[in-house]
């Protein structure tokens, strides 16, 4: 892989990490920061802000925040992994999260750990030789552990202190890169399926059981010398939650199509920059909250 | 011949009748007991209790949110007293209409036959349906608490 190449997937697990918690789903579509190129050993820290425009409810149509009603999430990401063998990865994400809302005079905010989560991943399809057609390929699970807050838990005003998802989550997926002179095209789709919980009452016992959850990913982008611009379209699917126990019921699924713009700049083989916009409001979401966001990326990398 | 006519008679008869009241609702008589179970909104019949729920204040995102619970006997008592205990501790909590998922609003005992729930926050411009448990029962509020 050319040294550019580095730069492809730098973005990747940040473009993938724009969704927020929300009641009605478990998942967390979680993409990891996987070693695409010839390296030991990469570090990836993300700090991202993201703005909420609004809500798309199931009634189907979008209310609009105003102006009195401020909601932002800060994010501040380290991703790790390092090579167990020639083509065995492992990683480990540790999220720091900042949510703040004002609304009608009134403010709250929080600050503490999202959901942690440890990686594995596998290059399936590795590239020794030249091929015009055959990509490179990855192979990866994710098991992600619920130590941010959960909004059942949550105890604040508009649920702000709820950092995480909630449930025990796995996730297995792939990626597939491809470049060509000046351009790369990448693919990514994982599906996850979080766990069963009870949450206790007074009342008695809710389980709480989420459905399957997926995303995908198309990116493209073009490099000239140390500079890549790239686009990425995905799209996220959330199974509703059932809630059995002192009810039966069955929420509602998630749906967006999040896109992205990147821009990425290799320093030295060792040191890349790269910065993301990211909007989920363009193509018919149902059942999300819009949000934009703005992230910035610095990764290091120690070579094989 | 006589009998013949007589049961055709009150085929017809019968007939006419059904037609008649095809599509009206059924007239029911209340007596002065069932004027107080009208109020019942939220009617225990194993307990034979009647219950009301009352918020604080219009519920709201911006604000913990509280409301009371207030018991009373069916057959002898009314939304205004006098107020009983019942037989185990009452509990409630509250569904989200649009992702099913729980909010639970612990019942603190605050007098005979009343109970308050206090600090409950809630989701901006979502709904919920209300429950309040009482033993083996469970009755769900008609209509929704819509938050602001």
């Amino acid at each position: 892989m050319k040294p550019r190449g580095f730069v492809v997937a730098l973005l990747l697990g940040a473009a993938a990490r724009f969704t927020w918690a929300a009641a009605c789903c478990g998942g967390n579509n979680l993409v990891p920061s996987l070693i695409s190129g010839d390296q030991r050993t990469q570090v990836t820290a993300t700090t991202a802000y993201s703005r909420v425009l609004g809500e798309v409810p199931i009634e189907g149509a979008t209310q609009w925040r105003d102006e009195a009603d401020v909601e932002s999430r800060s994010s501040m990401r380290l991703d790790a992994a390092t090579l167990l063998s020639d083509r065995w990865q492992v990683g480990l994400s540790l999220p720091v999260v900042r949510r703040f809302r004002e609304r009608n005079g009134v403010q709250a905010q929080a600050m503490g750990v999202g959901d942690v989560a440890v990686h594995l991943g596998y290059e399936v399809l590795p590239q020794w030789t030249y091929s015009p057609w055959k990509p490179k390929g990855w192979l990866f699970a994710s098991l992600t552990a619920p130590t941010g807050v959960a909004p059942e838990n949550s105890t604040a005003l508009y649920q702000i202190d709820s950092l995480g998802r909630g449930y025990w989550n796995v996730a297995l997926g792939g990626m597939l890169l491809k470049t060509w002179a000046d351009w790369d095209v990448l693919f990514l789709a994982q599906v996850n399926q979080s766990f069963a919980k009870i949450l206790t009452s007074d009342a008695g016992d809710f389980i709480l059981r989420p459905g399957l959850g997926g995303s995908a990913a198309l990116g493209i982008g073009w490099s000239r010398d140390a500079l890549r611009i790239g686009v990425n379209g995905s799209v996220l699917y959330e199974g509703a939650v059932a809630t059995q126990g002192l009810v039966d019921e069955v929420g509602t699924r998630q749906i967006s199509f999040p896109l992205s713009l990147q821009v990425s700049y290799l320093i030295s083989d060792a040191w890349s920059l790269g910065a993301l916009y990211s909007d989920n409001g363009w193509f018919g979401p149902q059942n999300v909250t819009l949000n934009q966001s703005i992230s910035l990326v610095v990764q290091t990398r120690w070579d094989r | 011949m006589k009998g013949c006519l007589k049961a055709k008679g009150f085929v017809l008869f019968a007939i006419a009748c059904g037609l008649a009241s095809c599509g009206r609702e059924p007239v029911e008589v209340f007596d002065s007991v069932d004027r107080v179970a009208a109020s019942c909104d939220l009617e225990f019949p194993k307990a034979g209790l009647c219950a009301e729920v009352k918020w604080t204040k219009p519920p709201t995102a911006d604000e913990p949110n509280g409301f009371t619970v207030r018991f009373w006997e069916k057959a002898k008592g009314s939304p205004t007293g006098p107020f009983v205990e019942p037989a185990s501790a009452p509990s409630s909590f509250l569904i989200m209409t649009c992702c099913k998922t729980p909010t639970r609003c612990p019942l603190k005992k605050s007098r005979a036959g009343e109970y308050e729930a206090s600090g409950i926050t809630l989701a901006s411009g979502k709904k919920y349906w209300q429950y309040v448990v009482v033993g083996s029962e469970k009755v769900k509020l008609a209509g929704e608490v819509s938050v602001k």
